[in-house]
């Protein structure tokens, strides 16, 4: 299996790619429809939920040191158990990875590729991706490593640009539709957030506990920094109302920059961050459901299970209809009950790790 | 070597996509300005512009057609359908996200702009950034008369209407977000740029009054001091007929009045920064002449909301440096008394043209152009509160006191 070496920054690329492209596509415009204004305090409240999840996980992860997620669920669970959690993290990123490129060329499709079949866009990223996979760990990290910096500064940049329409007055009632609306959705928030639990996977990868719990902070915080500004800019720039109305808020936000008829649309910059985020947050995504598959099924190289799983992304990416189904369904599956699986399922190892070390306690 | 070779094949096939979505320039037609007319039922009649760049054939250059523009007008059902009308007359695709200025004519503005404006929004080549104008004529006839005898090229001249607001200031630049957002806002409501045409036949019976009048002058101008223009009212001279100048005001989806120059003026003073404004005002110690003021805002205006008693209530404070341009006379106003008589009769003026600008929104047009709904909604915690509050029905009721505070720190390149 061709392990690699992770340092903190490396971790936290990958979990920035797993947590932040959702922001090119169609989650701002759902999450304000739903509380208005109040995007923003969602994020945090699900950063809250989040990185207490982050760190129970991580003293799971201490507990049974250099054994990854899969392999911790095998030896407190029992084997079975531990399988059938690995053979389901499979299928959810390869499903994830599907629909990461779905919803990457639906939103190309809608704001600059109107004629092209969206099987071919979509599919132009999944082979990359599937490339990137081939090339193996170390070049998937290595790309991520890379981009993350680049689309990091750049969508600072965006919002920086845009201070010239910001209105501050957008951001309110501050609390939007109210708690309840704003605790149902925190929610789905979490599901956005939770890819960074999958660091646990990569728990061999890093030098030790501390290094990867300091990745999945910063990477948590960097995510939640960024989405809090940009759900605030948003906001301040087209107003509730009409944010909840948009496929990409982001792409708008390029098209309304305006300083004067030299400087002004920013789209084709944007463009690039989204074909980019797609591509690595698919190839990320490709890559942890091989590894999970490699784990779970004992074998020494992944690149076998890449092909099996390519094509069940593909499956993924190309069954949704059209822009409406992919959003109501698919990403459904992903942005509103992934937390359950992704959070939910370590979270139950280290209850019942406790549970087991209490009775064992008990019993000396 | 054998990867690199591979992933240069993969990254080909990425230029798949030109096979679809390649786009021949000189195939494209670019729309430069677009106008909205109620035609019969439901229909519209959209009228565009654009620059020649092909039809002078292959014995004729394409610098030979530089600055020629054609105007086609189609009546459709809808905008979009009618872009793709006027496709049958041309080469290739008629580009629409290359427009400047989207005219909307004042009938469309007053009964279906969400049908016919708003529902465009989400057709991909609007753009964000497009200018709009509601025009007091038929938007044929405006987009007519800004292409004919332009004094610099239309394309330019569209370009330039957001840039010149800030040395004419007769309006206020509005973009199609701009618009959008307040279209749509339960807080606030929109201006669109106001525009029309100066009557030719009106000019030349101005022309015949002039030349009897004594000292030559027009006699008819305006008095500039208290009263502003609306289009086609400004006494200009020129080829080009077309005039901006003024404000549509709309309330919700609807337009239900207009703002003068005057007016626009100063609602730009109250919710722009940076942008200057010229005023002429009748001389404090000698009414019959004039002196001319250019008034810059220091910053936005400070606007607070709160509800007392169940009234809103709204204090606005606006801090304006004062720049005296012109005097037509040589009164010695360096005194400290003449200086303060000065400074207070200017600030009174730009006091109370905003308080009949107010007055005129509150209870004439029940529009809330200046946003303060927006400052109110401060005082509730949840978007349903705010709605059960029901401000629109509250705004003309609203509590609003103006406070204006004037410098006068330059004096032009004399001394006082």
């Amino acid at each position: 299996m061709d392990e690699i070496t992770l340092r903190p920054y490396d971790g936290i690329a990958i979990a920035g790619f797993l947590t932040l492209p959702a922001l090119f596509y169609t989650a701002p415009g759902i999450l304000v429809q739903q509380n208005g204004p109040a995007a923003w305090i969602v994020i945090l409240a699900a950063y809250a939920l989040i990185l207490c999840v982050f760190l129970i996980t991580m003293s799971l992860m201490r507990r049974y040191g250099g054994k990854n997620i899969i392999e911790t669920a095998s030896a407190v669970m029992g084997r079975p158990v531990g399988a059938l959690y690995g053979a389901s993290l499979t299928l959810y990123f390869c499903f994830s990875a599907g629909v990461f490129t779905r919803e990457g060329a639906e939103v190309l499709k809608t704001y600059g590729l109107r004629l092209t079949p969206v099987y071919v866009t979509a599919g132009i990223i999944l082979l990359a991706a599937v490339i990137m996979n081939f090339f193996g760990g170390r070049s998937i990290v290595k790309t991520a490593g890379f981009f993350f910096i680049i689309i990091v500064l750049g969508v600072v940049f965006i919002l920086l640009l845009g201070l010239n329409r910001y209105n501050t007055d957008y951001l309110l009632p501050v609390l939007g539709g109210g708690i309840q609306e704003i605790a149902e959705s925190v929610r789905q928030m979490s599901s956005m957030l939770a890819g960074v639990i999958m660091l646990a996977l990569f728990a061999p990868c890093f030098a030790n506990t501390g290094a990867m719990r300091k990745s999945g902070v910063i990477a948590l915080a960097v995510s939640v920094l960024l989405s809090v500004i940009f759900y605030l800019c948003i906001v301040m720039m087209f107003s509730a109302p009409i944010t909840s109305k948009m496929v990409s808020g982001f792409m708008e936000m390029g098209k309304s920059i305006y300083y004067d008829h030299f400087f002004y649309r920013f789209e084709s910059v944007l463009l690039f961050f989204l074909i980019f985020s797609s591509v690595i947050a698919a190839s990320i995504s490709l890559y942890i459901a091989r590894k999970s598959a490699a784990v779970t099924f004992g074998l020494r190289s992944p690149k076998p299970v890449t092909v099996i799983c390519a094509a069940l992304a593909l499956i993924a990416a190309f069954i949704p209809a059209n822009l409406l189904d992919l959003s109501n369904h698919y990403i459904a599956v992903i942005r509103l009950y992934g937390v359950f699986f992704i959070a939910g399922f370590p979270l139950l190892i280290f209850i019942i790790s406790g549970i087991k070390r209490a009775f064992k306690y008990e019993k000396n | 070597m054998r990867r690199i070779k591979v992933l240069a094949c993969v990254l080909c096939l990425a230029m798949f996509c030109g096979c679809w979505d390649k786009h021949e320039l000189e195939d494209q037609t670019f729309v430069v300005m677009m106008g909205i007319d109620k035609a019969d039922d439901k229909n519209i009649t959209v009228t565009v512009a654009f620059p020649l760049t092909q039809t002078g054939g292959v014995n004729q250059s394409n610098a030979e057609n530089s600055g020629e523009y054609s105007i086609m007008s189609v009546k459709a059902a809808t905008m979009v359908e009618a872009l793709n009308m006027f496709s049958i007359k041309l080469a290739g695709p008629l580009s629409f996200f290359s427009a400047k200025t989207v005219v909307i004519s004042q009938e469309v503005a007053a009964n279906d702009m969400l049908r016919h404006v708003f529902s465009s929004w989400r057709y991909e080549q609007t753009r964000n950034n497009t200018n709009v104008l509601v025009s007091k004529c038929k938007a044929a006839e405006f987009i007519e008369a800004r292409m004919k005898n332009p004094v610099i090229d239309p394309l330019r001249q569209e370009d330039l209407v957001l840039e010149q607001a800030n040395y004419s200031a007769y309006y206020k630049p509005i973009q199609f977000l701009d618009l959008i957002i307040n279209l749509k806002s339960n807080n606030a409501d929109g201006v669109a740029m106001y525009g029309g045409i100066a009557a030719k036949d009106k000019d030349e019976k101005r022309d015949d009054k002039q030349s009897e009048s004594k000292g030559g002058e027009y006699a008819d101008i305006k008095e500039p001091v208290k009263t502003g223009y609306l289009p086609g009212e400004i006494p200009l001279k020129a080829d080009n007929t077309s005039q901006i100048c003024g404000l549509a005001v709309f309330r919700q989806d609807r337009m239900v009045g207009m703002l003068d120059s005057l007016e626009a003026q100063t609602y730009a003073m109250m919710t722009q920064s940076r942008t200057r404004k010229i005023f002429t005002l009748p001389d404090p110690l000698n009414p019959d002449e004039n002196i001319v003021v250019s008034v810059l805002p220091t910053g936005k205006s400070k606007i607070s909301g709160s509800i007392k008693d169940g009234t809103p209530v709204f204090d606005i404070a606006i801090n304006l440096n004062c720049t005296i341009e012109c005097i037509q006379n040589d009164t010695d106003y360096t005194t400290d008394q003449n200086f303060a008589l000065l400074t207070e009769y200017i600030r009174q003026t730009c006091a109370q043209n905003m308080n009949d600008l107010m007055f005129k929104l509150q209870k004439e047009y029940n529009a809330d152009i200046l946003g303060l709904g927006n400052k109110l909604v401060y005082n509730f915690l949840t978007t349903r509160e705010w709605e059960a509050f029901n401000w629109r029905e509250r705004y003309k009721d609203a509590e609003i006191n103006i406070n204006v505070d004037l410098q006068i720190d330059r004096t032009g390149i004399f001394r006082p």
